[in-house]
């Protein structure tokens, strides 16, 4: 639970340095989604705790509880079923790229409606959340493709 | 498979429906209003660091902008003085002198034992000076010419104790006297107990003084808590000139008078 906790954290320490100038990358949900491809049966291991998230998201910074805290949950959802539909030989680092670059930018899309900002900004603002969270997603991808729990990666 | 598929859909549209739910039901609700207040409270100090460096950065570049700007401006001053010297080339009866009432004179001694006393200027008897002038710096007062040589004089400075001048604060009309304390402060003394004067109030020299000239602004009552003394408080004053990096002054002959 703690590592859930300070990816949490680690994503509002983002939001603080860049609030008002950039959509923070979703941190919490990278880290929720890699969590659930080394336990993928745990399924409440992973939604719940996506529901509280954005709930505390929301209310720390959207002051609209329940908006975060849906889509999170959601997207989390959406991804274990996928995970768990795809047979043993599917899951691999491909299939966790796809699915937490996908998760990413449809929460990016939902940030930027609720963030109500020019047009012009939204390509600057929605690059800028795709590629910060670059660097987490690929040493993620890079963990599950070496199978660092070969076991349920590959079940 | 199936039975985790199924569990994870049943979650995710449980959880995705009370996140609605929530969403439907809490705008305007005082509660949430309250929980938003709390999560800010319960958070602002692990959220400290990143408000630190967001401070950081932001003092930063408005630090590397507002040094881009003097530059600027520097440039531009540059650019005026050098017009303004060939336009006094041509006209020199434009030419400012000295003898308008204001005598600069540089700092050439200032002792340490004596450093909130007194200062020693390069200007003398034969540059016009006398005992008794006001000592200016950027428009305020700084002190009283107390001795006169032929190429120098000292300066008696208001953070002196031996340096007792009659003001009076501009809003009230309240007159007082300004002392220093020797170390670094200034004092304005004689305000009765009922009297409360505010903070930024202006202070200047007074008319009834015979020592100086009436009207020399001096600075302003400073925040600090006025002392109470056999019912007189004694308030702290922020001078306008900055007493502590003092080189050069001006002094105030008959002619600059207010």
């Amino acid at each position: 639970m703690i590592p859930v906790i300070f990816s949490w954290y680690v994503q509002d320490l983002f939001q603080v340095l860049l609030s008002g100038k950039f959509l923070v990358p979703d941190l919490f949900l990278v880290f929720l989604i890699y969590r659930m491809t080394r336990d993928p049966k745990d399924v409440p291991s992973v939604v719940w705790p996506a529901f509280v998230g954005g709930f505390l998201w929301d209310l720390r910074w959207t002051a609209l509880p329940g908006f975060t805290a849906a889509f999170y949950s959601l997207l989390a959802g959406v991804c274990v079923v996928v995970w768990n539909q795809v047979p043993d030989s599917g899951r691999n680092a491909r299939l966790f790229l796809v699915l937490v670059l996908s998760a990413q930018v449809l929460a990016g899309l939902v940030r930027f409606i609720s963030w109500g900002s020019s047009r012009g900004a939204l390509v600057g603002a929605l690059a800028f959340q795709q590629f910060s969270a670059l660097p987490l997603v690929i040493v993620a991808a890079l963990m599950v493709a070496a199978g660092v729990d070969k076991d349920n990666v590959k079940r | 498979m199936l039975k985790g598929v199924t569990s994870a859909w049943l979650h995710g549209l449980a959880a995705t429906s009370i996140g609605l739910l929530f969403l439907a039901v809490s705008p305007g609700l005082p509660v949430v209003d309250r929980a938003v207040e709390v999560t800010a409270v319960v958070l602002d100090i692990p959220e400290r660091p990143a408000l630190w460096v967001r401070h950081l950065v932001s003092e930063s570049a408005s630090w590397v902008g507002g040094v881009r700007r003097f530059q600027e401006r520097v440039r531009s001053l540059e650019l005026e003085n050098a017009r303004l010297r060939a336009t006094l080339e041509e006209r020199p009866e434009l030419r400012v002198t000295q003898g308008y009432g204001l005598i600069p004179a540089r700092i050439d001694v200032r002792p340490p034992a004596l450093w909130w006393n007194e200062i020693r200027i390069d200007k003398g008897s034969r540059d016009g000076i006398e005992e008794g002038m006001p000592a200016l710096q950027r428009g305020f007062l700084v002190g009283r010419v107390s001795r006169v040589y032929p190429d120098h004089s000292w300066v008696d400075i208001l953070t002196s104790t031996l340096l007792f001048v009659p003001v009076v604060i501009d809003e009230t009309r309240d007159l007082g006297v300004l002392t220093g304390d020797g170390r670094g402060g200034i004092n304005l003394l004689y305000i009765p107990e009922y009297k409360d004067l505010r903070p930024g109030m202006r202070i200047s020299t007074a008319l009834v003084s015979d020592i100086l000239p009436a009207g020399i602004p001096v600075g302003e009552i400073s925040e600090k808590e006025p002392d109470i003394e056999g019912g007189f408080r004694v308030y702290y004053i922020s001078p306008g000139a900055d007493i502590s990096v003092l080189d050069s002054l001006l002094i105030m002959t008959e002619r600059g008078r207010p």
